[in-house]
């Protein structure tokens, strides 16, 4: 029957809780002995360790981003841009004559617009009718827009 | 009215002069103390600035403790015990991987990959790693050297709790050693 310590046993010991029996059967077990140094050596590491302080900040920890979390925003960028590439192309196949058409009308600013009565009577009845109601009603012959008699420099 | 003035001065100057003999004698520990339960630098100096606030507010109010030392010890575990219940340190700690040693190697020069270095990052590792009862007993017991009572009493934990929470803390603390 094995009546070796384990390892909790050994803790005890060291921590100063140890039975009268365990610490006598560490006196006289080599095995036991042997693993009870190994203990030690490894608390005084320990200890010795965690005194300092860590080797690196941990904000440089924070700043490590996982591998997925890289892949992740990139697979979303990727996306987006075929995404955006395919939705592009698709509007452009539907509406192609439009925009095309469209680009190609020269508009003529330089030509006046005038208006014939024999051609439509309809079109100066209409700008008349414009002109009455853009007039204020208390307004006299003489009236001008503020700014307009005196011209804007 | 003149001597009452005195009285207020003088018994200012006694909290202020208890206060700085307190943080000389005291301050290292407890920052260090934070920094084990914290595994952060910065945010230990935080805490350990709010503990001797609270220090300095028992001097003001006369509740002086009996023990200096253990009333630090426990403010101080229990304001890092409240540091790590906000959800601040949850979200901010879900982003912390300090277990991840070959990305830290890589942040390492050439001249600092030392063998004692690397174990010492695998120790604190480890000590991140551990719950957080866990990490206060073995602090409590291996590093500021209480003994099983005093922590069972700090922690409101009986004493064969502590013994088992310390025996899988160093287990956990021993593996990390082991790794090569």
């Amino acid at each position: 029957m094995n009546h070796c310590l384990d390892d909790q046993s050994l803790l005890e010991i060291h921590t100063g809780e140890g039975k009268p029996a365990q610490r006598a059967h560490l006196g006289g077990c080599l095995t036991c002995a042997r693993r009870y140094r190994r203990l030690e050596e490894d608390l005084s590491n320990i200890v010795s360790a965690l005194q300092r302080p860590p080797a690196l900040p941990l904000e440089h920890a924070t700043a490590i981003m996982p591998l997925w979390r890289w892949s992740l925003a990139a697979a979303l960028v990727i996306g987006a841009f075929f995404c955006g590439r395919l939705t592009g192309l698709s509007g452009l196949s539907l509406n192609s004559q439009g925009p095309t058409m469209a680009s190609q009308q020269q508009v003529d600013y330089t030509t006046p617009l005038v208006v014939d009565d024999d051609d439509n009577v309809a079109a100066a009845s209409y700008t008349s009718s414009m002109d009455d109601l853009l007039t204020p009603v208390d307004a006299g012959p003489d009236f001008t827009i503020a700014g307009q008699s005196e011209g804007v420099n | 009215m003149s001597s009452d003035r005195h009285e207020e001065t003088s018994a200012k100057s006694q909290v202020w002069s208890e206060y700085e003999r307190l943080h000389r004698a005291y301050q290292a520990r407890v920052v260090g103390l934070c920094r084990l339960l914290l595994r952060d630098s910065e945010e230990a100096q935080d805490v350990a600035q709010e503990v001797f606030l609270r220090a300095f507010e028992q001097l003001r109010t006369q509740r002086i403790p009996d023990v200096w030392e253990a009333w630090l010890v426990r403010v101080a575990v229990n304001a890092c015990r409240d540091r790590q219940r906000s959800a601040w340190w949850k979200r901010r700690n879900r982003n912390v991987e300090i277990t991840d040693l070959e990305a830290e190697r890589s942040l390492w020069s050439t001249e600092d990959q030392a063998s004692d270095r690397e174990q010492r990052v695998r120790i604190w590792a480890s000590l991140a790693k551990l719950r957080t009862k866990q990490r206060e007993v073995f602090v409590l017991r291996c590093m500021e050297g209480w003994s099983t009572e005093e922590t069972g009493i700090s922690l409101g934990i009986s004493a064969g709790s502590v013994k088992t929470h310390l025996f899988r803390a160093v287990r956990h603390l021993r593996q990390a050693l082991e790794q090569k």
